[in-house]
């Protein structure tokens, strides 16, 4: 490794790695919005899902029964 | 539409549909930004502390996230007039119906106080900055307070006026604000990875423990609210069974994801202060922001205060829209005095519903910032509660007979804990405002009061929950089809005769649309109080035209009648429109005289828009006597036209006879003062219209300056190119185009 990489990066990343309170809440944000994105993606393949094949009622789900 | 026999009845009326998904996030994304990382980023982090402040806007984000998706899927099976108030009318009954307007109308009001305050507090701290206040006292509580009131009068003014909140240009101006915000945002984070030091910035992370994030994350909730406003567009979204529910969902993400970069990078960009940043950060409360934009940005203060001032801005500007909107809508279904639902004739705005809200916003004012913040917080939480049981009663009462466009994954453990999580988080304010304890629960209370002692006896009989009439457009049965917009009698009817002629030539039909300007500030359901002597134009101009010519006449309610005919063009799928541009051929007519067009000019300079012109003046010519002369005004600059090749061209393409028309090519430096002599002796001219937008934003055009100067009969004409509705004049039969005298 040479130059920008050495001064720069490197150092932050060990101060990071090091800080497990920082890290540890940075990880607590990230997965906070990465479920947010989630939850985001499966919403819009639904509403792909319904524009495709037409709008639909409620069917409530019934045991056994996957049509809900 | 619903069609209607011609000549025999009223024309129908029928909505707009203008926003796309674009419009649509931004509309939501814009009612957001305002709040939260750009005015509460003090408080928060005097609150809970640096980490705290990014936990708590990330799970703020989540929350709000989920009764997002309630509002997502409310919108998508009443895709209509969406507000909670319909929602909680539709789901739950109308003293909740009541409730949710009654709410919404004080937490807007209320959240407008607290942008007033904000504005006003950056406008006089800028002022400080420059020198100006140095003859007034230190303590400016007055000096803030005064300001804001000014502030919030100049938005109820611009309100009543009448103003567009949904529009390209206020969609670009959210975009360039969340472009400076994530700006800031990376520009922090670049600087904390060149300087791994400033993690200290963020020591204690949790400085106030978890009970220190809850009380942000209440606090901070403001933030989060407006992405609600998308639901209220429904009857104006381009698919909106499918945009509404992505727009409120990607709103709220986008709006959480700038929020935690802008908060990272403006802690991480505090240098050169006495003790823990955060310390020293959350020591301004309030102005936290503009002091941290300092440290991170030169000149950030002043780019702060612009930050602020627009933020501000749109968010004091909608959130007096959103309070005089839901306060007319009780006042017009009697569930408040009926005064409130009155309209100014002058500026035909909701001016009395404009006035209490602004009394209310300017009453909040005067409370301490953070039980400003709170009371709103906590007003706005309820609201959301509010939505979450709508969600559930609505699948669960009318869920066989609605048709979702989407249904919230994870049902029906989303709402609920939605609901729990914002009742614990309305519940920690009381740690910061107890203030906003005894107003909200005050105000609601008295709201129920309200409603058992007077509306419940008074509230118009529920007629129609959902208003929107979304009728079929009626086919053309593949008639070429002609959209004529009508303002009234007097604009119309001397187009008439052109109509049928462009309508025989091509043995097409005509619609006549009235379009309808409605203002923003009263929904589109109430839009037939605006229906105005169009619709007699309609009915007038319909009685002219034989029956087998018009296909359908409508009233059209819009808030940009531009759009608006653009949208009725797609829908009806025109050919052609007769006085707009459109994605189709449009023809912009000026009418005058009565005798048959014998003589047409036709200035040309190539292209397709000359190219359609020729088209067009064949078709307008008498098709006996009638002869259309080509003029090309050769320049030294100018490239050169075939002329003859041009006619025979469009003859061939229009399947036209070339023996009526004629072509000239005259060499001069004026081409204006050239065109304008031989038009005096032309019974009509023809004009394609300027190409390139560029040319057309940095000069006059040539056509437009020939269509002010010249005082003959005149079309303009601009060709749609390949965005052309794939059925073009061509392949209509010659004998069609050129009259059965035409060999």
């Amino acid at each position: 490794m040479s130059g920008p990489w050495r001064d720069t990066v490197e150092p932050a990343i060990t101060l990071l790695i090091m800080d497990t309170e920082f890290i540890g809440g940075i990880v607590l944000v990230a997965a906070v919005l990465a479920a947010m994105i989630v939850l985001t993606v499966v919403s819009r393949a639904r509403i792909e899902r319904f524009h495709r094949e037409g709008p639909r009622p409620f069917v409530p789900r019934i045991r056994g029964d996957r049509r809900g | 539409m619903a069609s209607h026999s011609p000549g025999t009845a009223a024309p129908a009326p029928a909505l707009s549909r203008e926003l796309n998904l674009f419009h649509l996030v931004m509309m939501g994304v814009g009612m957001m930004i305002g709040a939260g990382a750009v005015i509460g980023m003090g408080l928060s982090v005097q609150t809970a502390g640096p980490g705290g402040t990014l936990v708590a806007f990330a799970l703020d984000g989540l929350v709000a996230l989920f009764t997002a998706m309630a509002y997502a899927e409310m919108s998508s099976a009443v895709p209509k007039a969406g507000s909670i108030y319909n929602f909680a009318r539709i789901a739950v009954g109308r003293a909740t119906g009541f409730s949710a307007g009654w709410i919404a109308w004080f937490a807007s009001a209320v959240a407008g106080s607290f942008y007033a305050v904000i504005l006003s507090e950056y406008t006089v701290e800028l002022f400080a900055r420059l020198g100006l206040l140095g003859w007034l006292p230190p303590d400016r509580y007055w000096l803030v307070r005064l300001v804001a009131v000014a502030c919030a009068a100049l938005f109820a003014l611009i309100n009543y006026r009448g103003v567009s909140s949904t529009g390209m240009a206020s969609s670009l101006l959210t975009l360039g604000q969340t472009a400076t915000l994530v700006f800031i945002g990376v520009f922090g984070l670049v600087i904390f990875l060149l300087d791994p030091s400033r993690i200290a910035n963020f020591k204690p992370f949790l400085p106030r423990g978890w009970s220190g994030v809850f009380v942000c994350m209440g606090v901070e909730y403001i933030a989060f609210e407006g992405y609600e406003v998308i639901a209220e567009a429904g009857d104006e979204a381009l698919q909106p069974r499918r945009n509404l529910p992505k727009a409120i969902i990607y709103s709220v993400l986008i709006v959480t994801a700038t929020y935690v970069l802008v908060a990272f990078g403006l802690i991480a960009g505090v240098r050169g202060v006495e003790g823990p940043a955060w310390e020293w950060l959350a020591g301004f409360g309030e102005k936290g922001f503009g002091e941290a934009m300092a440290k991170l940005i030169p000149y950030g203060s002043y780019l702060a205060f612009l930050t602020v001032l627009f933020a501000a801005t749109s968010a004091l500007n909608a959130t007096i829209f959103s309070a005089a909107r839901v306060s007319y809508a009780l006042g017009r279904d009697r569930m408040l005095p009926g005064v409130l639902g009155r309209i100014s004739a002058k500026r035909s705005t909701p001016h009395v519903a404009l006035g209490a809200s602004s009394v209310l916003l300017v009453a909040g004012i005067f409370l301490p910032i953070t039980d400003l913040a709170s009371a709103a917080s906590i007003m706005f939480l309820f609201l959301f509660l509010l939505a979450n049981v709508c969600v559930l009663r609505m699948r669960r009462r009318l869920g066989g007979e609605m048709e979702y466009g989407y249904l919230m994954p994870f049902f029906p453990v989303l709402p609920l804990a939605a609901i729990a999580l914002q009742l614990v988080l309305a519940i920690f304010i009381v740690n910061v405002s107890w203030l906003a304890w005894v107003i909200g629960p005050g105000w609601i209370a008295a709201g129920l009061l309200i409603y058992y002692l007077y509306a419940r006896s008074r509230a118009l009989p529920i007629r129609e929950e959902i208003f929107a009439v979304d009728a079929p457009v009626v086919p053309s049965g593949g008639k070429f089809r002609i959209l004529v917009p009508v303002a009234d009698a007097d604009q119309v009817l001397p187009m008439v005769p052109a109509m049928l002629r462009l309508a025989e030539s091509s043995d097409g039909g005509v619609e006549l649309v009235h379009l309808v300007a409605v203002p923003d500030q009263v929904p589109l359901a109430d839009a037939h109080r605006y229906a105005l002597p169009g619709t007699e134009g309609t009915v007038e101009a319909s009685l002219y035209l034989p029956a087998r010519r018009l296909v359908n006449s409508s009233v059209l309610y819009c808030r940009n009648p531009a759009r608006g005919i653009l949208y009725q063009a797609r829908a009806g799928r025109a050919d052609l429109i007769l006085l707009e541009r459109a994605t189709c051929d449009v023809a912009v007519m000026r009418p005058g005289g009565r005798a048959p067009f014998l003589n047409v000019l036709v200035p040309v300079s190539g292209g397709p828009n000359s190219e359609r012109a020729l088209e067009i003046a064949g078709m307008l010519a008498d098709p006996k006597n009638g002869v259309v002369t080509a003029l090309h005004v050769q320049t030294v600059r100018s490239r050169p036209v075939d002329i003859t090749e041009l006619v025979t061209k469009v003859c061939r393409q229009s399947s036209m006879s070339c023996d009526r028309f004629s072509g000239r090519v005259l060499v001069a430096e004026d081409p204006r003062a050239v065109i304008l002599r031989e038009a005096a002796a032309a019974d009509l001219v023809v004009l394609g219209a300027t190409e390139g937008r560029f040319r057309r934003l940095v000069a006059a055009t040539l056509p437009g300056d020939i269509a002010r100067s010249c005082d003959r009969p005149l079309v303009i004409v601009r060709s749609a190119g390949r965005h052309r509705h794939p059925r073009p004049l061509a392949d209509l039969p010659s004998r069609q185009i050129a009259g059965p005298g035409t060999p």
